[in-house]
């Protein structure tokens, strides 16, 4: 059911209009905003409590991103410590599946992981051909990566970020909002797919002795 | 010789039980006498190649026949309770029903977990077992015998208390090099449990 639904998503995303969410956008120079990138990677190893609602289902567990000399694994158990999949991200477009439950192993699936997950890592966004625009509202800077746009969102009177986006040429696929100063370090994360109904949640959870 | 040094090697402090139909026999007798059990549990999860570890801890309920409630506090909350082929979880955010009869692997590991606190797990047709024993506690090691099994697990092993044989550690070691393990402490045998802590309806 899950995997019918991503293979798809593209084709309800085409049909669902051809008028532009991004028709308004217009080149600009690059904005003078805060970084929510270190680049490299910082060494870091965060948990978060999560959860994933998709087409139905519910999925909640824990979710480990652990970043070392500028690559990142993520992996995802449920609370009981069972492995639902363990990716392995690095610069210049390396992804390595180590493990992934057979029930989830389909290549819709992993791409939408893949793709989102890249948000939060941040890749996409060290292309020396970013490009940059603005709108009434908001300015942008924009990586194209995977036959999409990945935009990093800040309001036009502030260095502060509002949001992420990943969008087709015409529509918005994916909303990303975070808490916290870099979204490799975040407090918390919500990513939020518009072509079909999927959501993921991260909060930081404070690790470490349980027994007091 | 070298396969004696092998297994002390591996379990260090155990050496093999002599008569291991005795054991079991007396294992399934006295596990037979826990008609409840409450505790405490603290759980932690190792991932071997990335060197990182999270630990949990939380309330542990176990009644006759197929009943058990495991309550995640620290450093989330988290309610499972299991009850028949009925499961319920319950996050932060959700609560959801599994029929665990429709899923396979559930009801293994469902299955694995009560027969481990049932004295059971000896008699199991899904695991090939060994016992060993040292001043204290029995460790029973299990190995799956099913390829669904085997496909996330390549042992299980359990320690139990040699005075009330209930069991302190079970310890659920990965195909790929990871383990969970799940220890229990401050453990009452024989508690009064009423039925309503493992009800698996979306009120609990």
């Amino acid at each position: 059911m899950l995997t019918r639904f991503l293979l798809w998503a593209p084709a309800i995303s085409f049909l669902a209009g051809c008028s532009s969410a991004y028709k308004d956008l217009a080149a600009s120079a690059k904005p003078a905003v805060a970084s929510i990138y270190s680049n490299p990677l910082p060494d870091t190893s965060i948990w978060y409590r999560a959860s994933v609602d998709i087409v139905g289902n519910h999925l909640s567990g824990l979710l480990l991103i652990k970043s070392r000399n500028d690559s990142a694994r993520i992996v995802f158990t449920n609370e009981s410590g069972f492995k639902f999949f363990d990716f392995e991200f690095g610069p210049t477009n390396y992804f390595k599946k180590h493990s992934v439950l057979p029930q989830m192993d389909k290549k819709a699936v992993i791409r939408t992981l893949q793709n989102d997950f890249l948000l939060v890592i941040g890749y996409p966004f060290r292309s020396p051909n970013l490009q940059y625009f603005q709108d009434g509202r908001f300015q942008y800077i924009a990586s194209q990566y995977d036959n999409k746009l990945a935009y990093l969102v800040y309001p036009l009177d502030s260095k502060t970020i509002d949001h992420l986006e990943l969008a087709s040429k015409r529509k918005k696929l994916v909303t990303l909002t975070f808490e916290g100063k870099s979204l490799q370090a975040a407090e918390s994360i919500k990513i939020e797919h518009h072509t079909f109904n999927m959501q993921i949640q991260l909060s930081k959870l404070k690790t470490g002795n349980v027994s007091q | 010789m070298f396969a004696t040094q092998n297994i002390f090697a591996q379990y260090a402090g155990f050496k093999p039980i002599a008569d291991v139909l005795a054991f079991k026999a007396k294992f399934t007798q006295e596990s037979s006498k826990i008609r409840s059990l409450s505790c405490q549990f603290v759980q932690e999860k190792s991932l071997e190649a990335l060197s990182e570890k999270i630990q949990s801890k939380g309330k542990f309920y176990f009644k006759k026949d197929n009943k058990v409630r495991i309550e995640y506090l620290k450093p989330f909350s988290y309610l499972l309770v299991m009850n028949g082929d009925k499961m319920l979880v319950k996050d932060e955010n959700k609560t959801n029903q599994v029929n665990t009869s429709s899923n396979k692997l559930f009801k293994q590991i469902n299955r694995i977990l009560l027969d481990c606190l049932q004295g059971n797990v000896m008699n199991s047709v899904d695991f090939s077992s060994k016992a060993f024993e040292s001043n204290s506690q029995y460790l029973i090691e299990l190995k799956p015998k099913t390829k669904t099994l085997s496909g996330y697990f390549k042992s299980i092993l359990l320690w139990v208390d040699k005075k009330d044989y209930t069991a302190t550690l079970i310890q659920f070691d990965e195909s790929g090099g990871d383990k969970t393990s799940l220890q229990f402490v401050e453990k009452k045998i024989n508690p009064t449990l009423a039925d309503t802590l493992f009800a698996v309806g979306t009120s609990n």
